[in-house]
């Protein structure tokens, strides 16, 4: 498509009504592919290619067929009470233990719902500042990764299965034979930590082994130690507030985007936010769309090594910028200017570290340090060296002992560095891990890591403050702590996973201040102090500009990071925020690329990188930097679980030893084409005005772009008076930032089934709550929106109508109910729902799980089975649970005690929900804000779901 | 031409006919009486358990209070079931020897728990919860029956939708006093207890709540 035929397409859409905007190329292009999936909830129905007759015998034989099925006796499970019952256990009542999930060493806080001995569901910790309450989309998925059925269970030898003791044994030798030599060869290899056991341990490591080196190694994080050095003479952890800074100045930084710091960035991003300004004004530079570039006022799409030339343009320096480059920069200055002190800027972890260091210093210049920007010690510690200078090693046959603990390196080490490969030289390997993956296959040793939620350890969040994790429930497989291996070295083998971290903490915590630490989540006054620093005087950033061509840059998978997620179905099912691919990684190419190559998505695409080649399925990503290709890791693996097998490409083989942007790398079609699974035009509803966009101050009724006004409630019956309490949920879409995290905590909440990448390409997935994204704009550089869409519970519900056996019906209060035991799959009801939030079991999802996955399942809530229709029913099990406890009292269910799970998990805290027959609850008084509106509202369907338009500031980020 | 129907074919269609339908009505009155009977609703039936354990000598001889064992009635879902330990309070002094309790002592000393099978037992898409119950005065004996004079426990009332939604609809003739007569197994209905029931009912708040809309208890 030309750029004529674009704008003529824009102008098309935007006669459509309103302010039109798009889900996706397809869309654009009208190629006819949209109208299918807007015409009907499961378009492949359409599909069946059979006769009327055969058709009918086949549902002859299903009738009866299902008449027998359903005359199964039911299945007897017996009544276990404990033998001694915890004194404070009631049975039918969850606990809740505080402890944390680490996350690139640092500690993501949870709360754990455990139901009869075992956890069911993680939320955030309200207590704790790096919560708040609310949680990532990772940290949930932590308890389908301790019922994963694939997990590592046995110790293994040269991949023959042996014992602890045997282990034990052999570890016992070496440390004999290392303690002569003072632990020469000694290796120890880790992922980013900050847990303060660990450290104690590594100190006691190197007081038995003077020799022994600490390496460590993450492909993302980048060199942001080497930055503040060479910025503030100091490593440090550098934090912008975005709850304090007035404008926000990205170079490739993905500030709101996954990783460990999603959740604070969020939480302190929203809360400015919320004051309806539309603040902070943010500025994005990136090559690569990613969620804080979704928020942005101004966003410029260009080469990532080009922001080099950006940052010396932003201090001053006159490098040569193309016209949209300069204009953007001018506008940051301009908005830097306006707003004396109080900007802050910061640049991408896979930036070169003089460049990031140029942007700390540019921050210290224009923010006031301390408010705007804050340092404080950096909360991961520092190891002795990284991966590249333990592959040298290995290779000079330095390495007689190496112990991996909770990191893959033959998968997930830079591809010419050959890891794999040389790991075979390692005289004595032990690798210890949840997964028996690329690197245990070829570990002389493999030995089973107790999960997270099964272990003894510590772990520092964001601020540093310092999280207990406590077991809640007995290691499934026998595994043992990191902690526990290190005993094994510190003649301590076998030991209990306790010790080790009380050992820690004994001289610092008694036993009722441990006792405390451990029911709060946090350790009190752990958390890190700002420190004071004076920047340094850097030398200026050579800002020549890159060389012409194609630019390779890598990102973690926004599902499944750096491949520690990928057999995680709730994860691979969940589709990525930009292209909403599933089950699959895309080589992102920009639209003008995809014109160029002649590839279309789907299409195979061969990317060489200084000679190493790799072949990927391309997927054209409005917003996209016009030569710059992205590749996302974690996937293309070999080992590591029935689901992470298999899938896309390993982004790792063309990873170069230094992080950095690869220019001059070449990309072709290869004529092969790939089916790629997004779901981005999957339940597109049809109509206008879905998302809307306002002035800060304004509302829906004045702005211009508003078509269709709030309709009159008209009716041929009497109106129902919803007397008591009358449910309704607003979400605020100026402040959802697409990150999933609400999807996966209603995944958990109600036992919502994963189907498959067959069935979601198909438009069969079960998610309750999805994430739609809307672009608007021109291809090239578009602006996103966001918009979280569960059921709309219509108080005139088109779906209540169509059902032949009243399997959906309306309830008192409001409430849209869905009965599965009524349910008898008809269908009508979703084929009825204009906003497509209904989903049908075509397959017995719950049954196919395994075993051990129906241990995570939420016992307050159906599991369903195969042909019925399910849909959000906004947390009827907890709106029941307060009207028990509020009706045994027999006092009113109080504002804020039924929080939805997607509420919960919000780190924007945009969903509230709430009773609207309260005229003061802080749902009605969103309601009754301006910018509310309700989605498709001329259909007459009185949602009760309804949203807060976005705000958007007229001529922000206009130089 | 002949005749192609002889003149008792009419008499023979309409018997078919009449036959078919007697047939269908039959088939039904059937399905009907079958999902109602005692056997498909499991009335009267006295599952093997474990220990045969009598809450006729526990209950109606001892005179235990429920909640001794079933702790958790007020304040949970679940009725709770007694851990092992609960049985020892007393049988580590009394029958200590009984052959009887030999699962019971084996529990305690293996820490393996007792298996008991389930007597009033309900669908897993139904939640019922005994501690709002228990709070707006239903009694045990409404649904457990006389359990103090069953040697062996079995359910005494058919569970069916229909048993629980009669109560939903008109709870006054089943809501008692107090706490003791909530669990006073003997508990009679007063003479005049449409007339309490209903005073009780605006008392507790249950007049005003819709208790039959379907998920109040499934969900």
């Amino acid at each position: 498509m030309d750029e004529n035929e674009t704008k003529d397409r824009l102008r098309q859409l935007a006669q459509q009504g309103g302010r039109r905007f798009w889900r996706g190329l397809e869309e654009m292009l009208d190629d006819g592919s949209v109208g299918e999936w807007l015409a009907a909830e499961f378009p492949s129905a359409f599909e069946i290619g059979l006769g009327r007759r055969d058709m009918l015998k086949i549902m002859a034989a299903s009738l009866a067929m299902s008449t027998l099925s359903g005359c199964g006796p039911t299945a007897e499970s017996p009544a276990v009470p404990y033998v001694n019952q915890p004194t404070d256990y009631v049975p039918g009542i969850p606990r809740w233990f505080a402890t944390a999930v680490p996350f690139d060493g640092y500690a993501q806080p949870v709360l754990a719902e455990c139901h009869a001995g075992r956890p069911t569901r993680l939320d955030g910790n309200r207590q704790h500042p790096a919560s708040r309450g609310t949680i990532s989309a990772f940290a949930q998925a932590a308890v389908q990764q301790l019922y994963d059925p694939d997990r590592s269970q046995a110790v293994t030898y040269r991949g023959g299965i042996t014992t602890w003791n045997a282990f034990d044994a052999a570890l016992l030798d070496e440390a004999h034979r290392l303690k002569k030599s003072g632990g020469a060869g000694l290796r120890l290899l880790t992922g980013p930590a900050s847990s303060p056991t660990l450290m104690r341990q590594i100190a006691a490591l190197r007081g038995v082994f003077p020799s022994m080196r600490w390496h460590s190694y993450s492909p993302v994080g980048g060199l942001r130690g080497v930055a503040t050095r060479q910025a503030f003479g100091r490593p440090l952890q550098v934090m912008p507030r975005l709850d304090r800074a007035t404008v926000v100045v990205s170079l490739d930084d993905d500030i709101l985007g996954p990783g460990p710091f999603q959740v604070p960035a969020a939480l302190a991003w929203s809360e400015q936010r919320r004051k309806g300004q539309g603040m902070p004004l943010l500025f994005v530079a990136e090559s690569t769309p990613t969620l804080t570039g979704a928020m942005a006022h101004r966003r410029l799409a260009t080469a990532s090594g080009r922001i080099p030339l950006l940052a010396a343009a932003l201090s001053g320096q006159k490098p040569p910028l193309d016209p949209a480059e300069a204009a953007w920069v001018q506008a940051v200055r301009k908005a830097v200017e306006d707003n004396p002190g109080s900007a802050v800027i910061g640049a991408g972890a896979d930036q070169a570290a003089d460049v990031q260091a140029l942007c700390m210093a540019l921050a210290y210049r224009w923010g006031a340090p301390g408010r705007t920007v804050t340092y404080t010690d950096p909360v991961v510690a520092e190891s002795d060296a990284g991966l590249a200078e333990l592959a040298a090693d290995i290779d000079d046959g330095k390495v007689g002992v190496l112990l991996m603990l909770d990191v893959d390196p033959a998968y997930a080490a830079p591809g010419p560095l050959g890891f794999a490969e040389i790991l075979a030289r390692v005289p004595f390997s032990v690798h210890a891990a949840g997964m028996y993956d690329e690197t245990a296959a070829r570990s002389q040793w493999h030995l089973p890591l107790a999960h997270p939620l099964e272990s003894w350890s510590d772990c520092r969040a964001v601020d540093g403050s310092v999280t207990i994790l406590q077991p809640l429930i007995a290691p499934l497989w026998q595994g043992r702590t990191v902690h526990q291996m290190l005993d094994g070295l510190l003649d301590q083998p076998g030991r209990d996973a306790l010790s080790p971290v009380r050992d820690t903490w004994r001289s610092q915590l008694d036993e009722s201040a441990w006792r405390r630490s451990l029911e709060d989540g946090r350790v009190p006054e752990t958390a890190f102090d700002a420190v004071r620093v004076q920047p340094r005087p850097l030398p200026p950033v050579a800002a020549i500009a890159p060389p012409a061509g194609t630019e390779v840059v890598f990102r973690p998978d926004p599902s499944v990071w750096d491949g520690r997620f990928a057999n995680c179905s709730w994860l691979q099912e969940l589709p990525k925020p930009a292209s909403k691919v599933v089950w699959d990684n895309p080589v992102a190419v920009s639209p003008a690329m995809g014109r160029r190559l002649k590839v279309e998505n789907g299409d195979v695409v061969e990317i060489e990188v200084e000679g190493r080649r790799l072949r990927g399925s391309a997927w054209i990503l409005p917003g996209q930097a016009a030569d710059t290709v992205t590749l996302y890791f974690g996937y293309g693996r070999r080992r590591g679980g029935t689901f992470a097998e298999g899938l896309g490409y390993d982004a790792y083989q063309l990873l170069p030893v230094k992080a950095a942007p690869s220019a001059g790398a070449r990309i072709k079609r290869t004529g092969a084409t790939h089916h790629l699974v997004s779901t981005q035009l999957h339940h597109a509803i049809d109509g206008k005005d879905l998302v809307r966009v306002v002035a800060p101050g304004e509302g829906i009724d004045n702005a211009a772009e508003t078509v269709v006004g709030h309709p009159d409630e008209h009716s041929l019956y009497p109106r129902y008076p919803y007397q008591g309490y009358a449910w309704g949920m607003v979400i605020d879409n100026d402040l959802c930032i697409g990150c999933n995290a609400c999807v996966i905590a209603c995944q958990a909440e109600n036992n919502v089934p994963s189907v498959g990448k067959e069935q979601v390409a198909v438009g069969r997935e079960m998610h309750w709550l999805r994430i739609d994204r809307y672009y608007e704009g021109e291809p090239d550089h578009p602006f996103t929106h966001f918009e979280p869409v569960p059921c709309m519970h219509c108080e005139n519900a088109p779906c209540e109508l169509g059902c032949p056996v009243n399997a959906t019906v309306h309830s008192p209060e409001g409430i849209n109910e869905m009965l599965y035991n009524r349910c008898i799959g008809t269908r009508t009801c979703a084929t009825y729902c204009p906003y497509k939030v209904r989903r049908f079991n075509y397959y017995y999802f719950a049954r196919e799980a395994a075993p051990l996955e129906w241990a995570h399942r939420n016992p307050q809530v159906t599991v369903r089975a195969r042909g019925v229709m399910e849909k959000c029913t906004y947390c009827i099990q907890r709106v029941q649970r307060a009207h028990i406890a509020a009706d045994r009292e027999s006092r009113a269910i109080s504002d804020g005690s039924v929080r939805t799970a997607c509420q919960n998990a919000c780190p924007t805290s945009a969903i509230t929900f709430g009773n609207l027959n309260d005229p003061d609850s802080a749902v009605s008084r969103k309601r009754a804000g301006r910018r509310n509106y309700g989605l498709l509202d001329a259909l007459n369907t009185w949602p009760r779901t309804t949203y807060l338009a976005r705000i958007r500031r007229h001529g922000a980020g206009e130089a | 031409m002949a005749q192609i129907f002889s003149p008792s074919a009419d008499t023979w269609l309409r018997l078919a006919l009449a036959g078919v339908t007697l047939a269908i009505i039959v088939a039904i009155a059937f399905l009907i009486g079958f999902v109602t009977s005692d056997y498909r609703t499991n009335v009267d039936f006295h599952p093997a358990q474990p220990v045969p354990f009598s809450h006729r000598h526990h209950v109606g001889g001892l005179g235990l209070d429920c909640r001794y064992c079933h702790a958790s009635v007020e304040v949970s879902a679940d009725a709770g079931f007694p851990p092992t330990h609960t049985c020892m309070t007393c049988h580590s002094q009394l029958y200590t020897d009984a052959a009887m309790l030999a699962p019971v002592r084996d529990s305690l000393a293996n820490d393996k728990p007792l298996h008991w099978a389930r007597v009033a037992k309900l669908p897993d898409y139904v939640y019922f919860d005994h501690s709002i119950h228990i709070a707006k005065g239903v009694g045990c004996s409404t649904c457990h029956g006389q359990v103090q004079r069953m040697p062996l426990t079995y359910t005494a009332n058919a569970l069916t939708m229909g048993f629980c939604i009669a109560c939903h609809r008109d709870p006054a003739p089943y809501l008692r006093a107090n706490e003791a007569e909530v669990f006073d197994m003997t508990w009679k209905p007063a003479p005049n207890q449409r007339a309490v029931g209903q005073q009780r009912m605006i008392e507790r708040g249950i007049a005003g709540r819709n208790i039959t809309d379907c998920y109040t208890c499934h969900r």
